[in-house]
């Protein structure tokens, strides 16, 4: 009988958490679309209208009425693939590399590479200007590539070794004697083998690129390479005002193809999460 | 099978680390040492540049006597404690809860990842505007549940300016902690839990004594990337309080960006942004060590 | 392994030390001259279109000048100077709020525009504004919108509070009294309406208008022979006045302009202090508006002569641009009353030169204009320091310390003299 009591209790007090829960990650979201709906006048209303009165898509045709912001996302689609692949690349062969061939060398690289993670963005921004600018890459989409990856790609690394260092090396020496080369053993055999951990990393990195807005700002300066976040900060956030109705608006825009990615590859990421967050 | 040259082991084990190595050293380490060089310099960005003289730690000394430091160094950790210790409670009681039921399971996950998707700029606006003291929602809810008396503007009270802040970034950070820990608890067979169950386990202790050890190695990474992406959080601060009200959100990304660009003292700045790192590197020494002991 | 690791990390460590260097832009002779215009404005919703004629206007005057935008979000475009000047690669031309004004010159980054533009341009501006843009008698920026912090006010909301929509208060006791009256004002849905809004958030922008507030009190931040001087009977009157309008309700609190912009658009705002093209951003919420907007000059306080600080749009010269003179003759067309004219018709502003007023007769009798024309002498000028931007972020800081800090103007005043030494020296 106390048990029972206990059960529907605890059921109770599950459900109350999820409603809130549920309701704290899913109300702004919510919140914004509907902002995207109402007209400017009745964004402002206070008590708010959780319906907005008059239902309009006038918003939606002005932030469309020139491709600046499917070019935005588009741009960070090409951005966060392009740093996903330069990643998942580099850091699989280093990952591969701390795994089998253990050195001296690379521990103090590794160690020093992730140290320096811990440095503010803000202060090496000038430093990275430059160095972009000597090699002439300054308002280039490569330009983010590059330094979103040289971001995502210690964590990447650490993350990728532990799942090279659970596959038996008896495999490698068997393809050895086969006459098999290191490289192609790692393409051929390793490879394969580490689905999971490659798209833990790969997730990882794609969400970290597409979050981008400081390298935006400063290494792109024309509308057809910015990325999103940048997009938005230059057309809608101005000095004179945050017109809200138009940057709720493309924040939907903006997240939609996003939102519609995590449907699609949840159960993937889950999966990829679960061999690889057991690894740590 | 053409037969390449053969080169050693450490050698080939070198090569792979290479392009890996090129990409960080040149564009985040290289960098990063230089800052740090400077940070030891009179350097101000100015159009002339003066000859670097070294100053005798005066950059840190200057920002040491302001008391500035200080205040950056106690709001940023604050911030990171709060944040850090919502996001792993809030994300482990969503992740029992999602591991339990199993109806529309793909839908309720993708929802609950949304925040994810969204970026951090968007996630500032959004809440920024949540907050808004004349016309913003939270207002509306707490004055409805009769939780406050009057609005109130919370970026602007210095008293609730920095857990406001650490809201939105709980919000768009706690989908990440609850899909690692879901994956994480996804992992543990279920055999282990019945076993407990006939051996009259309750759930509590299923959890402390099966879930919680099995959970570990997830805890430990993910909670260290929250830390480290909460250490960092510049695009909230700067877009929600820009360090304000009365330097109450000033945390050592924003007094970093002050210093340098605002009173263009790069010197100080990068300054700043050292002192920072090599609090940051011993933090997660000590952290990892911490966690490692506890486990073994 | 030992030896290479030790060899590697040495070329790392000496490797940037030369990155700053070699950073010289290529000069080139004769040919096609293309001109870059670091900008905030040219992407912004309306002014686009305005933009794209003008470059193309410029062009087809200026054979073989090109105009290259570089589109930088308003809040980031300060640090992108820095940044691309620092790496050698300066954008010609660029567009400068007012509170970077102080870091440019200070930094010298900034032509001096005295013999690019020529006498006749510059003895043309204002002369109270040429002070505030001069620097020991040389020039290095003109506006290119103008205006002080004006105070805006609601008609109809002064209409239901009983007050004369035609009679603006003038001195800020008066003020606060219409304050008093607009505040016991509900909008429609019972929300309470504030009287008198003064911004206060956490942006350079603010510590400017909370400056102006305390130069028509009669006080300021530096003393005649230049040194700083906060605590004096100005500032505190001033800041008690600030601390009394958050305490009666009549100002929210913290507010940004942009928030101000907002309230008084949906009618919760009944006057308000801004830069005269802020009203722009209310017209994007609520185009009915302009009918009840009334505007007038920067008040007197206690007595003393209406102050304000010069709040402007400028185009600066890069001092590192290979092409001064070409960008120069860019200044000059983009300013020329036809084009101010154009320009105009998007976002109001005043005009710093006597012969582009003289030029627009539309503009002196627009009602929206008239009441500020005479703005020039109410302009005070202000430090050209690097660290002027932190100065006008300590303002703010103090005007919040008496506001949502509920500490004491004397206090508040105390902190500031201590942090503004050590930031003015």
């Amino acid at each position: 009988m106390k048990r029972e009591a206990q059960k529907i209790a605890g059921n109770a007090a599950a459900v109350i958490a999820s409603i809130i829960l549920g309701l704290f990650l899913l109300f702004p979201i919510y919140w914004l679309l509907v902002t995207s709906f109402k007209v400017n006048m009745e964004i402002y209303r206070f008590p708010p209208d959780l319906i907005p009165r008059t239902f309009t898509l006038e918003n939606y045709r002005e932030i469309f009425s020139d491709n600046s912001v499917m070019q935005y996302i588009l741009n960070n689609f090409i951005v966060a693939f392009g740093t996903t692949l330069l990643t998942m690349t580099a850091s699989s062969l280093a990952g591969y590399s701390l795994s089998r061939y253990p050195s001296i060398f690379g521990k103090i690289v590794r160690t020093s590479l992730l140290s320096t993670q811990m440095f503010p963005i803000v202060g090496l921004i000038l430093a990275l200007y430059v160095i972009f600018r000597n090699m002439n890459l300054i308002n280039t989409r490569f330009s983010l590539i590059i330094s979103l990856s040289a971001v995502t790609i210690p964590f990447s690394t650490i993350l990728i070794k532990g799942f090279f260092d659970d596959i038996t090396r008896t495999l490698e020496e068997a393809a050895q004697i086969d006459g098999c080369s290191r490289l192609r053993t790692f393409a051929v055999i390793i490879l394969p083998l580490s689905k999971p951990g490659l798209l833990a990393i790969g997730l990882y990195t794609f969400m970290q690129a597409w979050d981008d807005f400081l390298f935006a700002v400063t290494f792109i300066l024309t509308d057809v390479k910015r990325t999103l976040s940048a997009g938005i900060a230059m057309k809608f956030l101005g000095e004179v005002s945050y017109d809200w109705a138009m940057v709720t608006t493309v924040s939907i825009a903006g997240v939609l193809p996003m939102f519609i990615l995590i449907f699609l590859f949840q159960k993937h990421m889950v999966a990829g999460l679960t061999a690889g967050a057991v690894k740590g | 099978m053409a037969r390449t040259i053969k080169i050693s082991s450490s050698v080939f084990g070198s090569l792979l680390m290479l392009p890996a190595a090129g990409i960080v050293g040149g564009f985040i380490f290289l960098p990063v040492i230089q800052s740090v060089y400077y940070s030891f310099f009179t350097f101000k960005l100015t159009r002339k540049k003066l000859p670097l003289i070294w100053n005798n730690f005066d950059n840190y000394r200057q920002v040491w006597e302001t008391g500035r430091l200080q205040n950056a160094f106690s709001i940023t950790f604050q911030f990171m404690l709060m944040v850090v210790a919502a996001v792993f409670i809030l994300g482990l009681i969503l992740a029992l809860l999602l591991n339990r039921g199993r109806t529309n399971e793909r839908l309720t996950r993708s929802l609950g990842l949304l925040p994810w998707g969204t970026p951090t700029v968007i996630t500032a606006l959004l809440w920024s505007w949540m907050f808004q003291g004349e016309y913003g929602f939270i207002n509306f809810l707490l004055l409805r549940l009769g939780l406050i008396a009057k609005p109130i503007s919370y970026l602007v009270n210095p008293s609730t300016a920095l857990a406001a802040v650490a809201v939105a970034a709980v919000w768009r950070q706690l989908p990440f902690m609850f899909i690692m820990l879901l994956a994480g608890m996804q992992g543990i067979p279920g055999e282990m839990y019945e076993a407990a169950y006939i051996d009259g386990a309750n759930r509590l202790q299923t959890f402390v004594h099966i879930t919680l050890p099995f959970l570990r190695n997830v805890i430990r990474a993910s909670i260290l990337v929250t830390i480290i992406t909460n250490f960092k959080q510049f695009p909230l601060f700067w877009t929600m309080t820009g360090g304000g009200p009365m330097n109450k959100t000033e945390t050592l990304a924003i007094l970093t960006y002050k210093n340098a660009f605002v009173n263009l003292d790069f010197g100080v700045g990068a300054a700043v942004a050292a002192a920072w790192m090599v609090v940051l590197v011993i933090f997660s020494l000590v952290y990892s060590r911490m966690v490692r002991e506890a486990e073994y | 392994m030992k030896k290479l690791s030790m060899i590697l990390l040495m070329i790392l460590i000496a490797l940037p030390l030369s990155v700053f260097a070699g950073a010289e832009k290529e000069a080139d002779g004769a040919g096609p001259v293309t001109l870059t215009f670091a900008s905030w404005s040219i992407q912004e919703k309306g002014a686009q279109d305005y933009f794209t004629e003008l470059k193309n206007d410029f062009e087809a005057a200026n054979p073989g000048v090109t105009i290259e935008y570089a589109g930088y979000p308003y809040g980031e475009l300060k640090k992108q100077v820095l940044i691309m000047a620092n790496a050698g690669q300066a954008p010609d031309i660029i567009q400068c709020a007012r509170s970077w004004y102080p870091s440019f010159v200070a930094g010298g980054y900034v032509a001096e525009l005295d013999s690019l533009l020529g006498p006749e341009y510059i003895n043309d501006v204002y002369p109270e504004i040429l002070e505030d843009m001069q620097v020991d008698g040389k020039t290095y920026g003109i506006p290119w919108k103008a205006s002080p912090f004006v105070l805006f006010y609601n008609k109809d909301l002064f209409v239901e509070a009983g007050l004369d929509p035609e009679k603006a208060p003038e001195t800020y006791e008066e003020a606060l009294e219409y304050a008093e009256a607009l505040s016991s004002l509900k909008d429609a849905d019972g929300n309470a309406v504030y009287g008198l809004g003064q911004t206060t958030g956490a942006v350079p922008v603010s510590g400017g208008a909370v400056l102006s507030m305390f130069f028509s009190y009669g006080g300021g931040i530096v003393d005649d022979a230049g040194n700083v001087d906060v605590v004096n009977e100005g500032n505190r009157t001033a800041l008690e006045t600030l601390k009394a309008m958050h305490e009666k309700g009549y100002n929210p609190d913290g507010a940004k302009l942009k928030d101000l912009r907002n309230l008084f658009a949906i009618g919760r705002l009944g006057m308000y202090f801004d830069q005269l093209w802020g009203m722009t951003g209310a017209y994007a919420i609520n185009p009915d508006l302009r009918s009840a907007v009334g505007v007038t000059t920067p008040l007197s306080g206690n007595g003393q002569p209406a102050g304000s600080t010069l709040e402007a749009h400028l185009i600066l010269v890069s001092e590192d641009s290979a092409h001064k003179e070409e960008a120069a003759k860019f200044i000059t067309f983009a300013t020329s009353p036809a084009q101010m004219e154009k320009y105009y018709a998007i976002t109001p502003f005043l005009l710093p030169r006597q012969s582009q007023v003289a030029a627009a007769p539309d503009y002196t009798s627009d009602p929206g204009i008239a009441p500020v024309l005479n703005y020039p002498e109410t302009i005070r000028s202000v430090e050209k320091h690097p660290e002027m931007e932190n100065v006008f972020l300590a303002l703010t800081t103090a005007a919040q310390a008496v506001t949502v800090g509920g500490m004491s103007a004397d206090k508040a005043l105390a902190d500031l003299e201590k942090e503004l030494k050590s930031m003015l020296n």
